[in-house]
Order: C-alpha cells, then structure tokens, then sequence
C-alpha cells in the first residue's frame, strides 16, 4: 500500500555562500496531502524546486515517483501539476483559451473538469485572464493544473489571495482530488489554518533544516503547551519529553511547548503543578514552537539550570 | 450522520470519529443495524484522508460496534460500547478537573461552570 512519491536523501542546496537547505530527508507517501510550511526564505521552494527537477542540488538525492530528479523522463515530469509563483499568461487570453492551450499540451487534460472548476467560483469563461483578481487567476491556474490529473501536486502558496470561502473551497477541492485518484499533494503555505483541515502530515523547514516532518494525527495528540506562572519552574521533564520551544508571556510567566507520548501526558499535568496549566494546540501554535520561538532563552537558563534535561 | 472535527482539542481526528460514533450509539441516534456511511462517503464528507476513517473504523470493529462486511458496507451491531464504569469516572473526573482549574483562574464560579456545561449539553442534543 505505502508507495513512496517522493523520497529525499540528505538533500542540499547553496546559492553562491548561502547554504538555502541541508540535510533534508523526507519520505511521503502517496495519497497524502503535504503541509510544507515556513517562513520566507526557509528554502521550500528551493525543495520543491529540486524535488521537481527544476533546480540541481549541491549535494544529496531526490526522487519523484521512482526517478532521479536530476534526469526525469518525460512520463514522469507529466505527472507532476505545478501551481507556483512562475509565468503569468497573456492578459488578452480568455479561461475559455486558457483551458484548448493546456488541453493541447497534456494528454490527459479533462475540459469538462475544468469548466467545471470554473463554474465553482462563478467564473465566466469568457473573462480574460488579465481582468481577473489575483484569487480568481489562482482559481483558474488550480482548474488548469487539476484538470490534468497530475499523480504529483506540487503547489506553492496555491490560496494567496483568495477570500476565506474561496479557499476553503480550494483545500476541499484538493483534498477530494487526491481521494479521488489516490495523488499526492506537497503544499507550501503560510496559511496554516486551512491546510490543518485537509492535511496528513506536516514539514517544517527553517532556516534550510527540515526540523518536523510527521503525521499531524501524532502531533495533535502529542504536543502541548504549557503555561506557567512567573515563579515556577519546570522540574523534572523525564526523558522522553522534547522541548520543543518557549517563550515568556508579557506579564510573567511562560509558555513551554513540549513533544511527549500519550504515557508521558499525565506526568505534565503533574510536572505543571497546581498553578500550571497543560493544554493541546493547533498547527500554527506548533509552527510558531518550532521557528520563531524554538532553542529561546527562558529553555537554554532552565537547561543550564538542570531543570530540563536535554533530550537530543 | 453529521460529525463535528475539532482540529486543535488535543485529540487525534480517528478518536474524535470513535468517540462521537460511540455517543450516537449510546444516546440512540444509532440503532442496532444502521449503516455507517462508506469508508470514501465518509472520508470526503470530512475531508480526510480515507485511512483515518478506517483507523475509525476498524477500532469501532475490535470494540465490538460496528462489523464491516465487504461489499455491503459497515453495520453498527447490537452492542453497546463497554467501557469500564472506573475507567469511565477516571478519564471524566481528569477532563472536569482541568475544566475546573482553568475556569478557576479566569474567575468563573461553579454555577457559572455548571450553567455553561449543561448549556452546551442541550446545544448537542438538538445537532444529535
């Protein structure tokens, strides 16, 4: 069952003296939807890029469906449906032109799907490309890209600047597209409310390291924050207990984002103490953990203090 | 058959589809015999991917409430989920003492709680 899509091997990257990714080892399964998140500059794109065999890498491997990225044939690059920042068509080109071109150049190109798509958002098909918004020609490219029934989704920021409704609409559309014809789908995104809903597994990438890649069911029942007040302390984190960020809260007090078993979960409620409080969080909550406030002061005094044991 | 997913309680989407599956058993809304939605059906209602409804699904099964019949589809069987009256009053009293702690801290008092509680108790009957 567990066929791999795509498969990377200590995958790397520099431009010039910058170091854009390292080490990235990913493994996805096909008929999962990917949430690839972080910040600008993290390197996603420069993943994406390689992964499609659109960049070289300076050092490791990756592949697409089997395929050494850095020579995909032809049966397998048309497999991939690309939504990212690239070429915009001809303004004058109406969705109804839009759909004949890309029907002329993948063979598996469905026009009825695509009109379909269309008529989701309302969208003529004689409107021009150019006189649409910015979320409707996102609208339109999705239709394009899924209308070629792609085994391989790569999307690079696909909701940008569609409403709350409209995106809503795109992630079910991609969720059933993938259940419908057992695809894969790697979305890059900063809109991590959305994915949460339709996503299988979660990668984060900061500052060109893949620091999470795993099943966002295991995260949610895995990672918790806990609040202290401004005096106490956190003793006796055992073992089995990541650390995976903090901060401190305006006021007094923490915020301590933890990784643990189910097993361990009782303990934090004991280690938090009367005055503590443990609760589960959402995916942003989690990505904020492991970028923005990931290795903060308050877990590097309480470390050297031996109050949190190191767990790596 | 209507479920409510919450992304961000804490608990694993499979465990939320058991457990409200459990209480539309064990409050009626289900009935020996009825017919569960199929693993897809269900999967595409909730946006899921369709391994999470037959993790659901299959832990439904091993509990003994729902038997799925290839081809057929998936039943919920006669039983009533059995857990354990301790285990029961365990896991509750945690979930009530956190409730209670939290509600502490932001001021609310009992009543307060106790009004609140059986507020949304009424609310998830009338959904079912």
């Amino acid at each position: 069952m567990s066929e791999i899509t795509i498969k990377t091997e200590n995958l790397g990257r520099d431009y010039g003296s910058l170091r854009a990714l390292e080490g990235a080892n990913l493994e996805i399964e096909r008929g999962r939807v990917v949430a690839l998140l972080g910040p600008n500059g993290a390197g996603k794109t420069t993943f994406l890029h390689i992964v499609m065999g659109l960049l070289e890498p300076t050092c490791g491997k990756a592949w697409l469906l089997g395929a050494d990225s850095r020579s995909l044939p032809s049966r397998i690059a048309s497999q991939i449906g690309y939504m990212g920042d690239g070429d915009e068509p001809p303004r004058w080109t109406t969705a109804e032109q839009l759909i004949g071109l890309q029907a002329g150049a993948c063979g598996n190109f469905e026009k009825a799907f695509a009109k379909k798509f269309l008529a989701k958002l309302g969208l003529s098909l004689k409107s021009s490309f150019g006189a649409l918004s910015k979320g409707q020609k996102k609208w339109v490219r999705a239709a394009l890209v899924l209308a070629g029934k792609p085994q391989v989704l790569v999307l690079d920021e696909p909701a940008e600047g569609l409403d709350p409704s409209a995106r809503r609409s795109l992630y079910d559309e991609l969720r059933d597209y993938v259940t419908d014809s057992d695809a894969t789908a790697i979305v890059a995104t900063h809109i991590i409310a959305d994915i949460e809903r339709v996503a299988d597994d979660v990668a984060i990438i900061n500052k060109g390291h893949v620091v999470t890649y795993s099943a966002l069911e295991q995260l949610r029942e895995q990672v918790r924050e806990i609040q202290l007040p401004a005096e106490e302390k956190m003793l006796g984190l055992d073992e089995g207990t990541d650390v995976l960020g903090s901060r401190e809260v305006p006021g007094g007090g923490s915020l301590i984002w933890v990784r643990c078993s189910e097993d361990g979960q009782g303990d934090l409620e004991r280690i938090a103490g009367e005055r503590g409080i443990v609760r589960p969080v959402g995916l942003e909550t989690f990505y904020l953990a492991m970028t923005e406030h990931n290795g903060n002061a308050i877990i590097e005094k309480e470390r050297s203090d031996g109050h949190i044991q190191q767990t790596e | 058959m209507y479920l409510r997913l919450d992304y961000q309680s804490g608990e694993a989407i499979y465990r939320q589809i058991v457990e409200q599956i459990k209480y539309k058993v064990a409050s009626g809304e289900l009935k020996a015999m009825d017919r569960l939605p199929s693993i897809r059906e269900l999967a595409k209602q909730l946006k899921i991917n369709p391994r999470t409804v037959v993790k659901a699904y299959e832990e439904l099964q091993s509990g003994g409430l729902v038997v799925m019949r290839q081809g057929q589809g998936v039943f919920i069987t006669a039983k009533e989920p059995e857990i354990p009256a301790a285990v029961r009053e365990r896991i509750i009293a945690e979930l009530a003492r956190r409730m209670l702690a939290e509600a502490s801290r932001i001021g609310a008092n009992q009543e307060e709680v106790l009004a609140i509680v059986k507020r949304i108790l009424d609310e998830m009957r009338a959904v079912g």
